[in-house]
């Protein structure tokens, strides 16, 4: 053959050279199936019965509102607990996050009693009480 | 004792009260957690939690408990510290104070002492993730294994507790990296749970199976065997869902034809979607009192389960990503991307669900998960399609996960880029990061580990293969053997057919001007293999008889197709067993047609010199000249590339 295309040009002239800037491209990684699908299984035993019978709604009416929440008001912080704040929280682009907002939307189905209880403890988690969760920050390991 | 406390304090409230506003509470927050989506909800979520708290610990102050209220009341305290606190400690402490009071009671609290250790030994370790606590915790699952068998007189320790410390013996075996102990745990395990509960038995041989795909072990016949008797005759079909994604994986990583699979799961989803349900977790139970859960969020979840299977179609079909009439992955990983964001955002409408908020949380992070490996199989198309435009790329959206295995996909992205950009130096740099990582699976270690091997080999022909690069290249490929040995990749044609290429790429003239030094035995074994792929292969096809023949030999090795591997199988198979002029030209002319499909103009080149000098000898002069113009254009491409824009 008297001369051929790119034959003084330093174009790769051997399969393994032109390799050299091919990688092989339909070696597909796969492995990411098994580690995002099936090695996520866990298990859990579910705590069976309750400590106590639960109260009827008519013994419910029974009691004393009052007098519970009084003593209610006695209890103390055993220990100051620190919330794990999740990592995905701000999902939606259109929340807002409005620290006035008077709105206690999660508190409005529970029971007068639970209700109450609520706000005469005056109860309420703050910001700097839900806090990042790492293994460093946990008992001080 | 009852009596003093009734006297001292006349307004304390019944403690029916108190425990019934503790599940009042916590149920409340459960009900919305899946809303929670700023911080005033956030707040308002974590004070029902912590007055559920409150009562709960009120409980155990105040009023005095028998031991198994005490018990109930502790381990309820103890979940909920777990999920929703930093303050494990606490947990801890908790748990530790109730086994002491368990310690002194002999008998009747057998199953609240088991239940503490369940946490101890699993719940909590989980929880801190540490190496520390997976191995104390081995050890004290170890004797506690030895201490339940002991006590051979009750039936409910070995037909339940025994079989759950023993799942839990493994799965911590696997945390602390002592993976050859597992199979042999596993098949005892499944021998003594074939004979208590079927379903226990089936979630075992489901669970082993997962293993060994995750560590990318082969699955032996046996279990195999096994696999296949969890059908919907006698199991849940959320059993059997898992079993199929099961076999779906094992047939995508031999690279299989996956379209019987896929008609199976159309079919089960026919006969079973109603019986499929939108929850993540499965209940298996023993006896009224024992149950254990299993929870899998991305396969029992049917909506999950779908997206699941786009995405496992994409990844196999991904190397015809260049075929307009197979190109699924391209019109799947958009689909899987927009389908994920959804599922995402149909959690916070959850208007009732029973999960913490940190369950919710997880699996937003295994979502995103799932939208970075979209990612980087959209990556690995342009890879295929457009390299050239991978080389300005920061393959940010990739590491964007919490999954440190990922980490070593980005290292390889930024590998296959520097070759791809013709930087040997930092590209086997970048590579051998890889091959070192702890973190890394099997198969991008190969990868690597075949890139490298390359870049090594031809950069050794430019100091005429001097003694250090042709120990390294042998050091590499040693490397490359020992991989496919201890792995499954050895039951994937694709992968052997590959080493055969390289091999023979850098052992032969014309393949490299510097063949590498060998044995006639080493290479005798390579041209038979190549020999038996080239056959199955080759482009001018087999007639049926022809195939017959060879798979009655047990030599027909039919591979998908890469459009790269078959242009490189094609080409040594046909230059080194082809003699007739005729087929070989055509060969060629195909060969170079093909290689017009991917943007790689110098494996085009070299191609298209091939052709050139089989159409030379064959004398058709019109497709000398035509091929001529061609590689001309070829080279001016290249040209062009190097100099960059």
């Amino acid at each position: 053959m008297v001369g051929y295309p790119g034959q003084d040009s330093d174009v790769p002239k051997t399969l393994l050279e032109s390799l050299h800037s091919q990688p092989l491209n339909y070696l597909v990684p796969k492995g990411i199936l098994s580690s995002c699908i099936t090695s996520q299984i866990s298990i859990s035993l579910p705590i069976s019965n309750n400590a106590y019978e639960s109260l009827s709604a008519e013994a419910k009416e029974e009691l004393d509102r009052d007098s519970i929440l009084d003593s209610f008001s006695k209890i103390n912080d055993i220990e100051e607990i620190q919330f794990r704040r999740p990592d995905h929280l701000k999902i939606r682009s259109d929340s807002k996050q409005d620290m006035n907002n008077n709105n206690r939307e999660f508190f409005d189905d529970l029971s007068p009693l639970a209700k109450s209880l609520i706000e005469r403890e005056n109860l309420s988690i703050t910001t700097n009480q839900i806090q990042n969760f790492s293994v460093k920050s946990v008992n001080g390991l | 004792m009852v009596d003093n406390e009734v006297n001292s304090n006349v307004s304390k409230p019944r403690p029916e009260l108190v425990y019934g506003l503790a599940h009042e509470y916590l149920e409340q927050a459960y009900k919305l957690s899946g809303k929670v989506s700023d911080e005033v909800q956030l707040q308002q979520y974590y004070t029902l939690i912590s007055m559920g708290i409150k009562c709960l610990q009120r409980l155990k102050l105040e009023y005095s408990l028998t031991v198994e209220q005490d018990a109930k009341i502790t381990l309820e305290l103890v979940h909920v510290l777990l999920n929703e606190t930093n303050n494990l400690s606490l947990a801890e402490d908790y748990l530790s104070s109730l086994r002491e009071r368990l310690k002194n009671h002999k008998l009747g609290v057998l199953n609240e002492k088991l239940h503490c250790e369940f946490i101890a030994l699993y719940e909590i370790p989980m929880k801190y993730s540490s190496e520390y606590y997976y191995k104390m915790s081995t050890r004290s699952c170890d004797s506690l294994l030895e201490y339940l068998k002991t006590l051979e007189s009750t039936q409910e320790v070995q037909e339940f507790w025994v079989p759950l410390f023993s799942f839990i013996n493994i799965w911590l075996n696997i945390k602390i990296g002592k993976k050859n102990l597992i199979r042999s745990k596993f098949n005892n395990l499944l021998e003594k749970s074939s004979k208590l509960n079927h379903e226990w038995e089936a979630f075992i041989i489901l669970a082993y199976v997962s293993f060994l795909l995750d560590e990318r072990y082969t699955v032996p016949p046996d279990v195999i065997e096994k696999l296949n008797e969890i059908n919907t005759n006698r199991f849940s079909p959320t059993l059997v869902a898992w079993r199929m994604v099961l076999e779906l994986m094992m047939q995508i990583y031999k690279e299989e034809n996956i379209t019987n699979k896929l008609n199976e799961f159309k079919e089960f989803f026919n006969q079973q979607k109603s019986n499929l349900e939108n929850r993540d977790n499965y209940c298996i139970k023993f006896d009224d009192s024992n149950r254990i859960n299993i929870t899998l969020p991305l396969i029992f979840n049917y909506k999950d389960l779908k997206n699941i299977l786009l995405l496992l179609q994409s990844i196999s079909y991904l190397v015809n990503c260049y075929d307009k009439n197979a190109n699924f992955s391209t019109k799947f990983l958009p689909k899987v991307q927009s389908t994920t964001k959804k599922l995402i955002d149909s959690l916070n409408d959850k208007s009732t669900s029973e999960n913490s908020l940190s369950y919710w949380d997880a699996k937003i992070n295994w979502y995103k998960s799932i939208i970075s490996y979209c990612n980087f199989y959209q990556l690995w198309e342009q890879l295929i399609l457009t390299p050239q435009k991978l080389i300005n790329n920061d393959f940010s959206e990739i590491s964007n996960t919490s999954q440190n295995s990922f980490d070593s996909y980005h290292t390889l992205m930024e590998g296959i880029t520097s070759q791809i950009k013709g930087d040997g130096t930092l590209s086997l740099d970048q590579y051998s990061t890889v091959v070192r990582s702890k973190n890394a699976t099997v198969e991008i270690r190969m990868i690597s580990l075949l890139n490298s091997f390359i870049i090594k080999s031809s950069e050794g022909i430019k100091n005429e293969q001097s003694h250090q690069s042709v120990s390294d290249s042998h050091n590499i490929w040693q490397q490359v053997e020992k991989l496919l040995e201890e792995s499954d990749l050895k039951e994937n044609s694709i992968w052997e057919c590959t080493l055969t290429i390289l091999w023979v790429t850098t052992h032969f003239k014309p393949f490299t001007d510097q063949p590498l030094p060998c044995t006639d035995e080493e290479r005798s074994h390579y041209l038979e293999k190549l020999r038996v792929y080239y056959n199955s292969n080759k482009i001018q096809g087999l007639n049926d008889v022809e195939i017959s023949v060879l798979k009655e030999e047990g030599k027909y090795l039919k591979l998908k197709k890469g459009l790269l591997l078959r242009i490189l199988l094609n080409y040594l198979g046909c230059s080194l067993f082809e003699h007739d002029l005729e087929s070989i030209c055509k060969i060629s002319e195909v060969c170079f047609n093909l290689s017009k499909l991917q943007d790689m103009p110098v494996i085009r080149y070299i191609i298209g010199l091939w052709h050139l000098i089989s159409c030379t000898s064959a004398m058709k002069s019109k497709e000398v000249t035509i091929t001529r113009a061609k590689l001309e254009q070829t080279v001016q491409d290249i040209i062009a590339l190097n100099q960059g824009p």
